[in-house]
């Protein structure tokens, strides 16, 4: 296998492994279980290996010299990816009042989002160099779906602040929701680098 | 894609003898589009933001005097869980309508806009 090819593959895979770590951390804020969260940290970290890996192939000589730094921003913006949905893992597991996360349906759809924004990603990621037309459709439901997780987050903040909590729970409640939010922004920045490098290529 | 994939859960009810000053304020803190009136079990009617500006502010009417029921609009449309988008598409087409509400049995579930529509379509189109 050409290493060019084995540097997609791995982003590919590493794709791949986001919308099962988005899933796991639904199921567990859904249903309360803590226990999910412990794969979504095996979860992250297979995806460092996979990113060692392949920017030590971008190293060794992948791709033409300009097309580099690019390809390799785009490996670093997909482990953020599952980065932050481990992020946002680790602050849910230290929160004690689950009741409000569990009962709320803005929580719940923004991590619906993240689930079918890392599908959109991860099920076509190929195919956008083949069909750049699909790629931009992809970018505009990208956007769209940014948008509206967005939106949830600064309507379920205001209900936050009308919650009793103690001060830990209030703050690491409140990075939670950062967190989940900041999953489609870090998929949107990953879909704004993939656009410049099927550009370049 | 049925249209509880790309539905809008959060429904927000009000009762018919509130203000629509008070609907603004539920629109604006919760930043949504439309908000639900109950009448009776079984019974509702909508407001969405276009009813806010035609029907009160445009008729030069205090909206904090005015009631949710006197510019909600009934019966809502409404369909199944389980509809097609393709079906949902139709009947805003049909009924000219921007907001379709998604029900079970008699309990309103959630609501399809025009906006969930479009991104349904090309969500549909991804997966």
């Amino acid at each position: 296998m050409k290493a060019e090819e084995k540097v997609f593959e791995n982003i590919e895979q590493m794709l791949r492994l986001s919308p099962v770590a988005c899933e796991l951390l639904q199921k567990a804020v859904i249903e309360g279980d803590k226990s999910l969260l412990d794969e979504i940290s095996r979860i992250e970290r297979d995806g460092d290996d996979l990113r060692r890996e392949t920017a030590r192939i971008i190293y060794k000589g992948a791709f033409l010299p300009y097309l580099r730094s690019n390809i390799l921003r785009m490996v670093e913006d997909v482990d953020d990816i599952l980065n932050t949905i481990d992020k946002a893992g680790k602050y849910y597991r230290k929160i004690h009042n689950l009741d409000f996360l569990r009962s709320s349906l803005e929580i719940a759809r923004i991590l619906e989002l993240n689930v079918l924004l890392c599908k959109v990603m991860s099920k076509n990621f190929i195919e956008f160099f083949r069909n750049p037309e699909k790629l931009k459709e992809a970018a505009i439901v990208v956007r769209m779906l940014e948008k509206e997780a967005d939106t949830l987050k600064h309507s379920v903040l205001e209900l936050v602040t009308g919650l009793k909590l103690d001060f830990w729970d209030g703050l690491f409640t409140f990075n939670f929701i950062e967190s989940i939010e900041e999953i489609s922004d870090v998929v949107e920045d990953t879909m704004d680098t993939l656009q410049v490098v099927v550009l370049s290529l | 894609m049925r249209v509880e994939e790309i539905m809008n859960k959060r429904v927000e009810f009000v009762g018919p003898d509130i203000t629509v000053l008070e609907v603004i304020e539920k629109i604006v803190n919760k930043r949504i589009r439309v908000v639900v009136v109950r009448f009776k079990e079984g019974e509702y009617g909508v407001i969405t933001i276009r009813d806010i500006v035609f029907k009160c502010l445009a008729k030069g009417a205090d909206p904090e005097a005015m009631k949710a029921h006197e510019i909600a609009s009934k019966p809502i449309i409404a369909v199944e869980k389980g509809t097609s988008l393709k079906d949902l598409i139709s009947i805003m087409e049909r009924s000219k309508i921007s907001n379709v509400f998604v029900k079970e049995g008699d309990k309103i579930i959630g609501y399809v806009s025009l906006t969930e529509v479009i991104a349904g379509y090309l969500i549909g189109r991804l997966l």
